[in-house]
């Protein structure tokens, strides 16, 4: 490595998302070019009439490989249990080893780092929206359910048995629903898990909330205000009704039925109509100084060199048509990393597939990078998810920055610009990357990272 | 854990299952965890804990228990005895 010791590095990461449990099963099937796509569930059906009909859902994790049982489950919405499950992942990659201090209760300490100096720093677009939901169902139709089932049942029970089935509820209103819904669980619950005494921040910026925590932590890391961050995104999106879905469906946003479902994402292709929703999905990485990673005998994955954002103050949903608060992001992203536009090798795109979204950002990529840098969407394969997406695709650069190695394109037909596009799984030697993510309410955000030991240190 | 036939258990198997609930909420084992125990100083420690153990057995047992119900309860024996008593209840019930 020649990096500079105060240079801020990735020294592990963690990532639960459609592909799977863990960053090196989720990879792995990315550079196979596997991808999500499925239809939407039968129960989701009676309730509207939506454009889209095709999703991408989580495969069913084991928690117990990360120590939590049915009581934290009861505890924590689904959404900071897997920001844990990231967090445990990204950990033990980086060699930090997670000790008990309480194992009844759940406590744990990080050996060897010192809390003090260790912040967390998580983003998610909706948080605790499902426990939201199932508790405000619970709480609105329980009595609509209790007068249904006493009344007299029709001559054969079936109609109201039909109705009681489409009513369907939590046997209880949690009584710890306020810890499980609130946003900021998503960070304050793995700082809880792993005794973290520094700075606990959750970034609530829709689909850049993931970018904006890496960001963030990248700050205060490298400010030397902490020695040590566990940064990135959690969202759960599932719920039994459909109706979170619904909520983007109904803006025109998600991929229409015009492709049966493994054919409907298609970033970047001229004819694509829209974004595949994903269940959701978790990524974390550890942030921590070069001359730390190798103190502890580390080699990092990559390094993280610039961060821009920006805001459009445009539109809460429809991007600026003239792409100029993006490139004033990427720029000054650049700048701070202290490279050119010609250097960079490689952009993980936002690249959700809507019209626009498309359109826009190749065209500025376009203006600063021209044709050379290799350009993909992890989106196309996994869909998205929403502000845990930023952070799934700062650890996919990381590691296609680690093995010299990009995914494909998924569904890529007929390019809407003839980018740099991995149509296949390639080899590229990647100095410079940048990762992109874009965001309804009009927040935009990059990363810049760096192969740690390039002429770029 | 398996789901208990609440139909047909015994006294022994409700117990059983009961046991297998407060070990898998509390972190203790099934053989740390003695009759004699206080809820609220050796199993239960803070109020979310016991919260979420009336939870589980909720889930377990297929019944809601109302906090006014459970509010006197202070060993393991006692919570042995209330849930035997919902079960048998259940089962009467038909």
């Amino acid at each position: 490595m020649n990096e500079s010791p105060e240079a801020v590095v990735v020294s592990g990461v963690g990532m639960m998302c459609p592909l799977g449990q863990d960053a090196q099963t989720a990879w792995t099937r990315m550079l196979r070019g596997d991808a999500v796509a499925q239809p939407i569930p039968d129960a989701w059906l009676g309730h509207a009439d939506y454009r889209s009909r095709v999703w991408a859902p989580l495969p069913d994790f084991d928690f117990s490989v990360y120590g939590m049982g049915r009581g934290d489950a009861l505890r924590l919405d689904r959404v900071s249990m897997m920001a844990i499950g990231a967090c445990h992942e990204a950990l033990g990659h980086a060699g930090i080893s997670i000790g008990t201090r309480d194992g009844r209760a759940g406590s744990h300490f990080l050996e060897g780092i010192d809390a003090e100096r260790t912040g967390v720093f998580i983003g998610t677009g909706i948080g605790g929206i499902n426990t939201t939901l199932r508790t405000h169902l619970y709480h609105s139709m329980r009595p609509v359910r209790e007068q249904l089932e006493s009344l007299a049942p029709d001559e054969d029970g079936t109609a109201l048995k039909t109705i009681l089935e489409q009513v369907r509820l939590d046997r209880r209103f949690n009584p710890l629903a306020v810890t499980l819904l609130m946003s900021n669980a998503v960070s304050a619950a793995p700082a809880v898990r792993f005794g973290v005494k520094g700075p606990c921040r959750t970034t609530t910026l829709a689909c850049a909330s993931g970018t904006v925590a890496i960001g963030e932590a990248w700050r205060a890391v490298s400010g030397g205000q902490l020695d040590l961050a566990i940064a990135g995104a959690a969202e759960y999106l599932y719920d039994d009704y459909g109706s979170i879905f619904r909520s983007y469906d109904i803006t025109g946003a998600l991929a229409g039925d015009a492709h049966p479902p493994a054919r409907a994402n298609r970033p970047f292709d001229a004819d694509r109509d829209g974004f595949l929703f994903s269940e959701g999905g978790a990524a974390i990485v550890i942030l921590e100084s070069a001359a730390s990673a190798a103190a502890r005998g580390i080699e990092p994955l990559a390094e993280i060199a610039g961060f821009g954002e920006s805001f459009d103050g445009h539109d809460l949903i429809a991007m600026d048509e003239t792409g100029a608060g993006i490139r004033a992001m990427i720029e000054s992203a650049l700048i701070q990393a202290g490279v050119e536009a010609a250097d960079i090798d490689y952009v993980n795109a936002h690249g959700t597939a809507t019209e626009m979204n498309d359109r826009i950002e190749l065209a500025v990529l376009d203006e600063l990078f021209g044709d050379r840098p290799l350009v993909n969407s992890t989106k196309g394969l996994i869909g998205h998810a929403i502000g845990a997406s930023g952070a799934i695709e700062a650890v996919v650069t990381a590691l296609s920055i680690r093995d010299g190695r990009v995914h494909p394109c998924h569904n890529l037909d007929r390019p809407i610009r003839p980018m740099n596009f991995a149509l296949r799984e390639q080899s590229a030697r990647i100095d410079v990357a940048l990762t992109e993510s874009f965001a309804f309410g009009g927040h935009n955000a990059c990363l810049v990272m760096k192969r740690t030991g390039s002429s770029y240190g | 854990m398996q789901k208990l036939n609440l139909k047909l258990a015994t006294s022994k198997d409700i117990r059983q299952h009961a046991f297998g609930v407060v070990s898998e909420v509390s972190g203790l084992s099934v053989d740390e965890l003695d009759t004699g125990m206080s809820i609220a100083d050796d199993i239960a420690p803070n109020s979310i804990d016991r919260i979420t153990l009336f939870m589980a057995l909720e889930d377990e047992f297929g019944e809601s228990i109302p906090e006014s119900e459970v509010r006197d309860i202070t060993t393991l024996a006692e919570l042995l005895d209330f849930v035997e008593i919902r079960v048998r209840r259940l089962q009467q019930a038909g």
